[in-house]
């Protein structure tokens, strides 16, 4: 009789301790997951995307042209750098356009760039343009910069401070490289882009009124 | 005896859960993910055995099956590539490459590289890893670069996927469908 209690209690024990273990794995899985998650948000809440210079699509400008072909492209080998191959372009001819693709609700913060400008008087100039989605406009111009002519070499350029929320829903994002060049038109070309943005935010949904005092933007109007 | 057996039993149990809590959270932070490239992704670029600069090659595509390719004749590898950028999350890191590829080439390959370098540089690029396809016809293929351990870090430093065909007269023999990346 003893025995048998004996027997059922630890039966019951152990079945209990069995469960209790894996309800405490689960549980404990379930929670690193969010943690990592969370962590992950919380220490990259700047965070970057990059763009290959040979990402550029080129395509003519609105001060050259209605319509018509593509220019050609050239690129440099060793160092993966790709220019416009049109001679005495000027800006607004001819542009290397890099499609933004970032999540919902991001905030871009800044858009950096590798170039070479080894032209003496020539420059390369950079928009960042949004137009809706479902538009035939031009363009919105979101931020901009433009290379100096005090040195002839490799260079870093950014757009400073930018603050543009992305609302995919109902808009485009872009980056135009223009070159303003001469008679020598790969010394001025694009090594790679790197956007930088806010993902605070991202995937919290516009419209309801509810996460964001604003229904059509990010704003910090608490709702 | 039954009793002793029991307790031991039990004894044995709890390092048993505390293990199994262990496994299961080591699994959920190991989740991996894959990211999918299409064939037609790839750019068409020079590679550095030829010339300096100048405009990227022809590329071709086949078109009921998805399949691209460096659309030029008898081409030694390092000559062309497509490039397929990468765009992972930060912190990922890339544990194998899967490469799904059209090889009806003999004696032709496609040596496929892993390329990482500073995002804000000219340089090179470091190789992170390297696979070729055989140079055998073996048709439709599939070829794994496995093991990979790159971690992510997207300020300092950009990531793209190259191939470069080793070919004959017929350069649509060698052609990528697609690439899958797994990462954690």
């Amino acid at each position: 009789m003893n025995i048998d209690v004996t027997r059922r209690r630890m039966s019951l024990a152990v079945t209990t301790g069995l469960v209790l273990a894996l309800w405490l794995a689960g549980t404990l899985a379930a929670l690193a997951g969010e943690f990592s998650e969370e962590t992950k948000n919380l220490g990259a809440d700047f965070q970057y995307q990059n763009y290959l210079g040979y990402e550029g699509i080129a395509t003519l400008g609105h001060w050259g042209f209605d319509f018509g072909p593509t220019p050609p492209v050239g690129d440099w080998v060793t160092t993966h750098c790709r220019y416009i191959d049109v001679e005495n372009g000027s800006e607004g001819d001819y542009y290397l356009r890099y499609p933004i693709h970032l999540p919902q609700g991001a905030v871009i913060k800044g858009v950096s760039l590798y170039v070479a400008d080894f032209n003496p008087a020539g420059n390369i100039w950079v928009f960042l343009v949004a137009r809706p989605w479902n538009s035939r406009e031009l363009g919105t111009e979101l931020g901009s910069t433009v290379t100096d002519d005090a040195s002839n070499n490799d260079k870093s350029i950014n757009m400073g401070a930018l603050n543009v929320p992305v609302n995919n829903q109902s808009h485009v994002y872009w980056v135009d490289v223009t070159p303003d060049n001469s008679a020598l038109p790969g010394e001025l070309c694009v090594y790679g882009i790197q956007v930088t943005y806010d993902c605070t935010e991202c995937g919290v949904l516009f419209g309801d009124g509810f996460e964001s005092g604003n229904v059509s933007a990010w704003s910090s109007v608490m709702p | 005896m039954c009793f002793d057996r029991m307790r031991e039993v039990s004894r044995l149990l709890l390092p048993l859960g505390i293990i199994m809590a262990i496994v299961l959270i080591g699994s959920a932070e190991l989740e991996a993910d894959d990211y999918n490239l299409l064939g037609f992704e790839g750019i068409g670029t020079l590679g550095s055995t030829t010339v300096d600069n100048g405009p990227p090659p022809v590329v071709g595509d086949w078109v009921t099956t998805h399949c691209r390719y460096i659309d030029v004749p008898n081409t030694l590898v390092g000559e062309y590539y497509l490039r397929y950028p990468l765009d992972l999350p930060d912190g990922a890191t890339i544990t194998s490459i899967r490469f799904y590829l059209a090889d009806f080439n003999n004696p032709g390959s496609l040596f496929l590289y892993l390329h990482s370098r500073p995002w804000n540089s000219r340089d090179g690029g470091t190789l992170e890893a390297i696979k070729v396809s055989p140079a055998a016809d073996v048709g439709d293929y599939q070829i794994d670069m496995d093991p990979v351990d790159v971690t992510i870090n997207n300020q300092t430093t950009e990531y793209w996927i190259s191939v470069s065909p080793t070919n004959n007269d017929f350069p649509g023999q060698l052609c990528v469908y697609g690439i899958q990346v797994t990462y954690n």
